[in-house]
């Protein structure tokens, strides 16, 4: 650049004083001028410049809402709650995501293969799903911010209750679909009950202990006791054979509805027990 | 753009604010907001809708730092973004701001860039007495960098009279030359 | 801040036996070697642990009472010392979380108060940094301007100067110095240049027991008359290592042709905890 404005120059532009030729030469050349830049920015509007500085950083420093978040607030969570759910929320959903892929192909072997085992693996496999959600909820392993959580007032029983339904509330009507798939009747949903109750279940024993532990804990007793039950099962009908697990007859599943109510009691009780570290 | 070996340059602070630093966003806003202010309130009498022009520019400068990729001067990328974002808040508002602009005499004529960049003499004086018409189309195209086709939505014309016009226009600055 | 008779076990050990710490206004730190109890101490306090046994208040509160309990923790900010991100937040995403779980009221204030925070420890630049981004020593900033959040009463930080280089030393020690003008802070360090450098009163802590309770004057004192320097080490000391001079430093019964030095705090710390500790063991 062989030439720069001067003072006259930009005191002229600024009131539309020079010709157009003279306009366009001072604009082309000062956006295209560090130091003419500098120039104009020293006179510049110092009221203009603050507001928008401002307005800036209060748009910058405003966390912007991810995918999830956004989704949660869509179904009328509150910002906050969206926040707790969604900071976990896609790691937990990619594990259910997987649950759920399996079952389907338990699914597509039982269509396909031995009806009657093809069932009993769904129906005893699909109440595992929620446990997963409840496991991955919240918990010294599980969430990097527990020990903050802790000594902060958000009450923990919040944010496991919230996480665990974020959680299960897609995952049931997902395992329902593929109920529809299989040729048994109303007994393919034998799963939801004893689905809902040992998750109630997990959430009262995780008082007590750690929420994976509690989880796992109760996983593993179901699945002896699916295990133990078949292993004597008959086998003359697809639906003997499964309602030879007592979960699903009917006094089973009356059984595990109970089971549900009453951990949600204990947990309204003794939620306390999720803001104190172990 | 080097800034004579003190400090760096724009598209370091690009770079750094690709990499989400708000220092050199400050820096960054510190230098440019002066001139982006004061060019675009030439274009639009309306003080509230340049502020928020400028405000918007900036913020895709925050988001799309990244995709400056050296192409030549970061001011004339920075005004690319901020006349748009003009254009388009007064497209939203109707304001016929533009339209009135563009139309009078005392708009800023045209001339080529290359030629900008001379102090103005005689050539001053061939653009100077361009027609209207013809100080919008050069005007809008050349100076704001604006496309064939946002240029006519700017101007309300169809793109093929842009195009005569800059013909015209180009014609009879040569005929001025000559 | 007052705990008394704090007693926590895990599995067969005594972590902490029988414990009184007492804090007040201004800083007070907690001083010993790794496996002290220093992190559960503080944990206690910070009232995520609950102790087997032993009396705790703060602000004249119960943290057995739930309802007391939540009413210490709004006045209180805790920096743990395995600090816990989301990895893929940034700065300002996370300390709005952590804000929120601290029920921060109302998105504005939320935000105020994170650019507070954020100004405090200066991590203005980084702000909209994602946090796996960060140093190490960013990171402790950031773990520590969580720990502000809310303008908290009682601070509770432990080990926060862990691996920070000395001018980030010096630095948080300006951060935490700003703050403590009316609040009460307990820090947890092993290294005596800490409490020498911030602390208005010192607790040695020392496997599971208090050892000291005092001003950091004080624990030097405990030394005094019993340190020396001499050319050659010497058997009989209590614990003697060599510095850099090429002179030995002595302490405990002072051996023939031996100077005696003033004790520094180190000197009075070491002379506390060391004693039970290997001679062949070179302390830094």
């Amino acid at each position: 650049m062989t030439w720069h404005v001067d003072t006259t120059q930009l005191d002229r532009y600024e009131s539309d004083a020079l010709p157009p030729s003279g306009m366009a030469s001072v604009e082309m050349h000062v956006t295209s001028c560090e130091s003419c830049r500098g120039q104009v920015a020293g006179r510049a509007d110092d009221a203009a410049r603050a507001r928008v500085k401002q307005a800036l950083d209060e748009r910058l420093d405003t966390p912007p809402a991810g995918r999830t978040e956004r989704l949660l607030r869509l179904v009328g969570l509150g910002e906050a709650d969206a926040r707790i759910v969604g900071a976990t929320l896609s790691l937990n959903w990619s594990w259910i995501a997987a649950c759920i892929l399996s079952l389907a192909f338990v699914v597509l072997a039982a269509t396909v293969g031995s009806r009657g085992a093809g069932l009993a693996a769904f129906l005893v496999a699909a109440p595992l799903v929620p446990l997963v959600g409840v496991a991955v909820a919240y918990g010294p392993r599980v969430d990097p911010t527990f020990e903050i959580a802790t000594a902060a007032t958000l009450p923990g029983a919040r944010i496991v209750m919230l996480r665990t339904i974020a959680v299960t509330a897609p995952a049931i009507p997902a395992i329902a679909a593929l109920s529809v798939f299989l040729p048994a009747g109303p007994l393919a949903f034998a799963w939801l009950l004893p689905a809902l109750g040992l998750a109630a279940a997990s959430l009262a024993l995780g008082t007590l202990m750690d929420l994976p532990k509690a989880a796992a804990g109760l996983s593993t007793l179901w699945l002896l006791g699916a295990g133990m039950d078949l292993a004597d099962a008959p086998r003359t009908s697809a639906e003997g054979f499964v309602r030879g697990f007592a979960a699903f007859h009917p006094s089973g599943q009356l059984l595990f509805a109970s089971l549900g109510a009453v951990s949600l009691l204990l947990v309204a009780l003794r939620r306390a027990e999720f803001e104190i570290a172990r | 753009m080097d800034g004579a070996g003190e400090g760096p340059s724009d598209s370091d602070l690009l770079m750094a604010i690709a990499d989400d630093d708000r220092t050199a966003f400050d820096l960054l806003y510190a230098r440019h907001f002066g001139w982006l202010h004061l060019r675009l309130s030439r274009r639009c009498a309306d003080p509230a809708l340049v502020e928020e022009a400028v405000q918007d520019t900036f913020m895709t400068i925050w988001k799309k730092a990244g995709s400056y990729r050296a192409q030549g001067d970061v001011g004339a990328w920075v005004w690319g973004i901020g006349i748009r974002q003009l254009l388009n808040r007064m497209r939203q508002r109707k304001t016929p701001a533009w339209h009135l602009l563009v139309h009078s005499e005392r708009l800023v004529s045209a001339e080529d860039s290359v030629l900008l960049s001379v102090e103005h003499g005689d050539l001053g004086g061939a653009i100077d007495r361009l027609s209207p018409e013809l100080r919008a189309v050069v005007q809008a195209t050349v100076i704001d960098g604006l496309t064939t086709r946002e240029a006519a939505q700017v101007l309300g014309i169809p793109s093929g009279t842009v195009k005569t016009r800059m013909m015209r226009a180009r014609q009879q600055l040569r005929e001025a030359l000559t | 801040m007052v705990a008394e008779g704090v007693v926590k076990r895990y599995r067969s050990t005594t972590v902490l036996d029988h414990v009184d710490l007492r804090a007040g206004q201004g800083i007070t730190g907690l001083l010993g070697p790794n496996g002290a109890g220093k992190t559960t101490l503080l944990r206690t306090i910070a009232t995520v642990l609950r102790p087997d046994e032993g009396r705790i208040r703060a602000f004249g509160l119960d943290p057995g009472d739930a309802a007391q309990r939540r009413e210490i923790r709004r006045r209180l900010g805790y920096q743990p010392q395995e600090p816990g991100f989301f990895q893929s937040f940034t700065v300002l995403a996370f300390l709005d979380y952590v804000a929120i779980l601290k029920e921060l009221s109302g998105r504005e204030e939320r935000r105020r108060e994170v650019r507070r925070v954020i100004d405090l420890v200066d991590l203005g630049a980084v702000a909209n940094r994602k946090i796996r981004k960060l140093s190490g020593g960013m990171r402790r900033r950031v773990a520590l301007a969580q720990a502000l959040l809310g303008g908290p009463q009682l601070l509770i930080l432990d080990e926060p100067t862990a691996g920070l280089d000395p001018e980030q030393r010096l630095r948080f020690r300006e951060v935490v110095s700003q703050v403590a003008a009316e609040q009460t802070v307990i820090l947890s360090t092993h290294q005596t240049d800490d409490v020498a450098a911030v602390c208005d009163r010192v607790v040695v802590l020392h496997e599971g027991r208090a050892r000291f309770e005092g001003t950091p004057v004080e624990l030097g004192d405990l030394a005094a008359g019993r340190v020396w320097l001499a050319d050659r080490p010497d058997a009989s000391a209590r614990l003697s290592w060599r510095m850099g001079t090429g002179r030995h430093r002595l302490l405990g019964d002072p051996p023939a042709g031996a100077e005696l030095v003033s004790p520094t705090i180190e000197d009075g710390y070491l002379l506390l905890v060391g004693h039970a500790a290997n001679l062949a063991e070179e302390p830094v």
